[in-house]
């Protein structure tokens, strides 16, 4: 399994947003994942959606919607495992 | 003969192609049917030609005639016997600087996920005394070659429009029938950590679920449409699990398919941790 840091972002108070990554091999087993840089503690601040596109044979793009559940601007790393 | 170009290029202009590939049930124009091998080669590689060359490149066409029988997971009957083949394909072609020298490459999205050499792709269609013949990315209908007769070119593409528009349908069409889009689970090996293939109708939620999991693994489920559908998102997916006794667990995935067009899809799985 590797890991890596595909953008960072930053989310507005209560926005929803959504990114998008393109060119991933289809034959990866990619999970995605998003973690705050900005602490902001009592109560959680993101959430996410991942949903996938098949653009042909070998190749897909993932779509990640955020959620800020929070009053306050997040940042954030959009993290991915390959596994 | 063509200038050769690099195969960082000749990947480019193969790109250039497969990203007009028709998402099947819906097949909207300008896209190429590329996942319905059954005919309409000539209407594909003169619309591949038209592209690379708006796009700088100087194709040219190599035609195949034999007894011709290829193999593709886009067809439900996936090869011979189910499918009876072809007697002639055509498809563009690139010059091509490699360690070896300047080789013929072909552009041929229906049969290979990117360019190949001549050679490989004569041999994938199951005929070795096929006959090749090249000829300049203008000739649209090589009637004399493959049948007797008086050759044609389609400068104003309206035949090749008329013959995409075709096959478009045609893809369509047995996309809405019990086999459903492309590609067909019968022509298909499950790889590993592939728990099973799925089909949803236009924007179908469903539920599938799989049980006898040590309740001490650590399992991750993805899914990964199989029906190319450029453009949007196609799946989405939440997990649910039951703990069924002390040591094992049954998954319940709901799968949703966002677009309007039926797809397929394979419900995979990662095991973190045991």
């Amino acid at each position: 399994m590797w890991t890596g840091v595909q953008w960072q972002g930053t989310i507005s108070p209560g926005a929803s947003k959504r990114w998008f990554t393109w060119g991933w091999p289809t034959a990866w087993h990619v999970v995605w994942y998003l973690m705050p840089t900005s602490a902001q503690p009592g109560a959680p601040e993101l959430e996410w959606d991942v949903g996938v596109e098949r653009a042909n044979a070998t190749q897909c793009t993932y779509w990640i919607t955020v959620r800020n559940l929070v009053g306050q601007s997040v940042d954030f790393e959009g993290r991915f495992a390959v596994l | 003969m063509p200038p050769p170009v690099a195969p960082q290029r000749a990947q480019q202009l193969f790109d250039v192609c497969n990203r007009q590939l028709c998402c099947p049930a819906s097949a909207n124009p300008p896209c190429i049917p590329f996942s319905y091998p059954d005919d309409g080669c000539w209407g594909r590689a003169h619309e591949m030609c038209r592209l690379m060359i708006a796009d700088g490149a100087q194709p040219e066409k190599v035609w195949i005639k034999g007894s011709l029988k290829p193999s593709s997971q886009n067809h439900p009957k996936c090869g011979f016997p189910g499918w009876l083949g072809w007697g002639w394909h055509v498809a563009p072609t690139l010059q091509v600087t490699t360690a070896s020298g300047v080789q013929t490459w072909v552009i041929d999205p229906a049969l290979f996920n990117g360019p190949t050499t001549q050679a490989t792709w004569k041999s994938v269609q199951g005929d070795p005394s096929a006959v090749l013949k090249a000829t300049a990315a203008s000739m649209f209908f090589y009637k004399s070659f493959l049948y007797g007769g008086t050759d044609e070119t389609d400068p104003t593409y309206v035949q090749t429009n008329a013959v995409l528009a075709t096959y478009r349908n045609s893809l369509k069409l047995r996309s809405v029938t019990p086999d459903g889009p492309p590609p067909y689970f019968a022509c298909m090996t499950k790889p590993p950590k592939v728990q099973w293939f799925g089909s949803l109708a236009a924007n179908q939620t469903k539920s599938w679920f799989t049980w006898g999991w040590g309740a001490k693994w650590h399992v991750f489920w993805t899914m990964m449409p199989l029906t190319p559908c450029p453009g949007a998102p196609q799946l989405r997916w939440k997990v649910r699990v039951e703990r069924a006794n002390a040591t094992q667990c049954t998954y319940w995935i709901r799968v949703t398919n966002l677009t309007g067009d039926p797809l397929k899809f394979e419900g995979r799985y990662d095991v973190l941790s045991w």
